[in-house]
């Protein structure tokens, strides 16, 4: 098992330092002057020149990205050119914000998807089944701003419960904080709920298929015994890796439903770093967003072979 | 004339509805409260777009910085009435010499900086050179006329320009002009230091910022205690937010089609005004065909603006004629010098042999440029040449091929600052207009006294006007929603600055 761990560390770090120069170079290539977006209309060329000398933004782009790279082991995301403030502590202000957001959707995502897709399969070809399906299925067409859009409708504006937009620190307010997350967490959660709820169904049919399971039955265990003692665990796996992958579906999800919803995480932080070609922010949100995609896939693998025996000693 | 009620969203509400009785059960989970966050007479909350990338307007060009700070936080010497006339404020008063070159400002007693320390004339030298000496952004120009400020005494300034300037007096009621502490410039970025009736409290970044009422003012205290200035990248999510009950007032409505939503009995009153804002179809006057006078007269006539208004900002606007907004004292009517006729337009193109020729209008990715684009690509291929519209990511990428490259034929884009006429005189700037005559009349303006300054710029902008520089589309209107109750919003957008120290709570009648 430990040399289960090691490789995958290795790979894991193989792979940031891949997406690192990937980032950087792909905001090398985006049109606009960050220079000429902070001086405005009028600035005239020799305080451009000097603004870009003075960042040393005039230097080799590989001189640049080493930099600035090499920073990141220490946690030193580098200063802003644009508001001369340092990248790092903004980020993790922010990313706490985006933590709980995702964390919280990703609690209604399994909260409506193992029931409904564990009753779906256990109910198949009788009308639940074919309810969860349709509602699924709109649910997985329907985008999250266009959900949190009429979620504000209706329970903000209509019925005046919740507040529009905003936030509210989890540490300065727990309840408030919560009333202020239900929306977005329902945005975000309900839709990855519906792609889950799918997923869940077809791993329990799937297990359900097993000789195993037919041999339970045989002894005498009941339908919903089966279901639990080993269509959970089994389906489980499946599930487990589906979350990890949803993990970089949620953390772009967030980019909109932050915006909807004005709450100041990373998503935020990043659409308005683009909007100033702040670009020591940019590269830095997005690093951080791609190590945690990276380091979920890498963790859900290893928890696969923990909960699975078999795919440990397959290698 | 068609009715501008805009349709309310009633499938979208029913939906909701349907939305609402699911989610019931989360609800009771999470308890339920009030409205939204608490309101009350002691706090205005204003709804903004774009939040400030950083608080110090000296290196950065955002217009939300001064919008937030200036006149609030910071004061200049003098500033705007809600007329638009210059009147002292941090000086008590002031004279201009007899050859318009020197200004001498006796500045009030008793006044502080945030940060205790005593406003004195030394403060207004220092404030004046350091626009000199260290600001970065492009409009710090505007102070290169100063020749010398010197303090004569502690409260008193002397300013010796190199020409007389009216445009420099101008200047210094906006952001140019404000008024910093010696000892209290190092972290502008966060931790401004200014005169103002109010002090920066907090600022979340990401969501908003509030001013707390400035104990030590030297003036009238404002009446309400706190402003939250909360900023929405999405002005759908600031108009629902109103809506829910979370904000007071929405600055400058930027969803004129919603406004609809804001009924009087839903407690809203609608206040509509004027604005500096000129949505100019700008013309590349160096490039053909729009180098030939006619083509450019030919633009002009072809546009429908009226219709234009009604696509680009559900009909909420002024047509003006040229770079002068009403506002300004020397405004004229001049939309008659190129009135829309669609058969003098196609003449005018077919006399300067441009049929077939294709026109580049490269447009900011920003609604009102975006809709109006549509309307003169459609109006202009009438005469006989072709338009492209391309969309471009604004700022960045306009401001840099468009507005420092100069690459384009025809854009649409917004000129919001006060008194921007000047800005066609500069043959490098992206018109390339290089009309002489026009350029010795906005000079001889600013050298002259009130009475030439006021004659001089009025024949400036119909010089302009006739030369079809450029098409001014319509005149951005000061759309401001506000919560039934409180008073004192300026109507129209004077200045740079969004001034909280007027408002108040009416009481309950």
């Amino acid at each position: 098992m430990i040399g289960h761990v090691l490789r995958a560390a290795g790979w894991l770090a193989a792979s940031l330092a891949l997406a690192s120069a990937a980032v950087f170079a792909c905001l090398q290539l985006l049109p606009g002057d960050p220079a000429r977006v902070a001086l405005g209309l009028n600035a005239d060329p020799a305080a451009l020149a000097e603004l870009r000398s003075r960042h040393g933004l005039d230097r080799p782009a590989a001189v640049r990205y080493l930099e600035w790279a090499g920073g990141l082991p220490r946690g030193d995301f580098g200063t802003s050119h644009v508001t001369g403030l340092e990248v790092g502590p903004q980020i993790a202000e922010r990313a706490g914000v985006t933590f709980w957001l995702v964390l919280g959707s990703l609690a209604v995502a399994v909260a409506v998807a193992l029931p409904a897709g564990t009753a779906a399969a256990a109910a198949r070809g009788r009308p639940l089944a074919g309810a969860v399906a349709v509602l699924s299925q709109v649910g997985v067409a329907v985008p999250a701003f266009l959900l949190g859009t009429l979620l504000t409708y209706a329970l903000a504006v209509r019925a005046g419960w919740l507040p529009a937009t905003g936030y509210t620190a989890l540490g300065e307010d727990p309840g408030e904080w919560a009333r202020r997350m239900v929306m977005p967490w329902l945005s975000l959660g309900l839709v990855q709920g519906a792609v889950l709820t799918r997923f869940t169904r077809s791993a329990f049919l799937r297990v359900l298929g097993e000789d195993y399971v037919r041999t339970a039955r045989a002894k005498g265990v009941g339908r919903a015994g089966v279901l639990l003692r080993h269509g959970l665990p089994n389906a489980g796996v499946a599930l487990l890796t589906v979350i990890g992958l949803q993990i970089g579906t949620l953390l772009a999800g967030t980019v909109v439903v932050e915006r909807v919803f004005v709450v100041p995480g990373l998503g935020d932080l990043l659409l308005r770093g683009v909007s100033d070609r702040d670009l020591v922010l940019v590269q830095g949100v997005v690093v951080v967003m791609v190590a945690v995609v990276l380091a979920v896939s890498t963790l859900s693998d290893l928890l696969y072979k923990v909960i699975d025996p078999r795919l440990r000693s397959a290698r | 004339m068609r009715a501008l009620e805009p349709p309310r969203p009633h499938g979208l509400a029913t939906t909701a509805r349907a939305l609402a009785a699911g989610t019931a059960a989360v609800l009771l989970v999470s308890g339920c409260g009030a409205p939204d966050d608490g309101g009350g007479a002691d706090q205005v909350r204003v709804g903004l777009v774009a939040e400030p990338a950083s608080l110090d307007f000296t290196s950065n060009d955002g217009a939300a910085i001064p919008q937030a700070m200036l006149s609030n936080v910071y004061e200049g010497l003098v500033e705007l009435d809600a007329e638009g006339e210059i009147r002292p404020l941090l000086a008590e008063e002031y004279e201009r010499s007899e050859d318009g070159r020197t200004y001498t400002f006796r500045l009030r007693d008793g006044v502080r900086f945030s940060d205790g320390a005593e406003f004195t004339a030394e403060d207004a030298a220092f404030s004046i050179e350091r626009v000199k000496e260290e600001w970065t952004i492009g409009l710090a120009d505007q102070m290169d006329v100063v020749e010398e400020a010197t303090a004569t005494d502690a409260h008193t300034l002397e300013v010796v320009l190199e020409r007389p300037s009216n445009g420099w007096l101008y200047a210094m009621t906006t952001r140019i002009g404000a008024m910093f502490s010696r000892t209290g410039v190092d972290r502008l970025a966060t931790d401004p230091v200014g005169t103002g009736p109010y002090t920066l409290d907090t600022w979340e970044r990401g969501d908003r910022l509030v001013l707390r009422r400035n104990p030590d003012y030297w003036g009238e205290a404002p009446q309400v205690p706190t402003v939250v200035f909360r900023y929405f990248q999405d002005p759908g999510a600031m108009n629902r937010t109103m809506l829910a009950g979370g904000l007071d007032v929405i600055a400058n409505m930027q969803e004129p089609e919603e406004l609809g939503s804001f009924t009087a009995d839903g407690g809203f009153r609608v206040v509509e005004g004027t604005t500096h804002g000129e949505v100019v179809l700008a013309m590349n006057n160096d490039e053909p065909p729009l180098d030939d006078v006619r083509v450019r007269r030919a633009v002009r006539h072809a546009i429908d603006r009226e219709a234009l208004l009604e696509t680009a900002w559900a009909g909420h606007g002024t047509l003006i004629g040229s770079m002068v907004p009403p506002l300004d004292p020397w405004y004229e009517d001049l939309t008659g010098v190129h009135p829309y006729d669609p058969d003098r337009a196609r003449d005018l193109v077919e006399e300067a042999g441009a049929e077939g020729e294709t026109l580049r209008l490269r447009v900011p990715n920003l609604p009102y440029a975006v809709n109006s684009a549509q309307v003169v690509q459609s109006d202009v291929e009438k005469t006989g040449m072709d338009v492209e519209i391309e969309s471009l990511e604004f700022p960045a990428r306009w401001l840099e091929e468009v507005h420092g490259a100069g690459d384009y034929d025809m854009s649409i884009i917004a000129h919001v600052e006060p008194r921007d006429l000047h800005l066609f005189a500069d043959p490098d700037y992206y018109f390339h207009y290089g009309g002489e005559k026009f350029a010795d009349l906005v000079e001889e303006a600013d050298r002259g006294s009130p009475q030439e300054q006021a004659d001089k710029t009025r024949e400036a902008a119909r010089v302009l006007s006739e030369d079809a520089a450029a098409d001014w589309l319509f005149l951005m209107p000061n759309l401001t929603v506000a919560r039934e109750g409180l008073a004192g919003l300026p109507r129209d957008q004077v200045g740079e600055a969004f001034t909280a120290k007027t408002l108040h709570w009416e009481e309950e009648g």
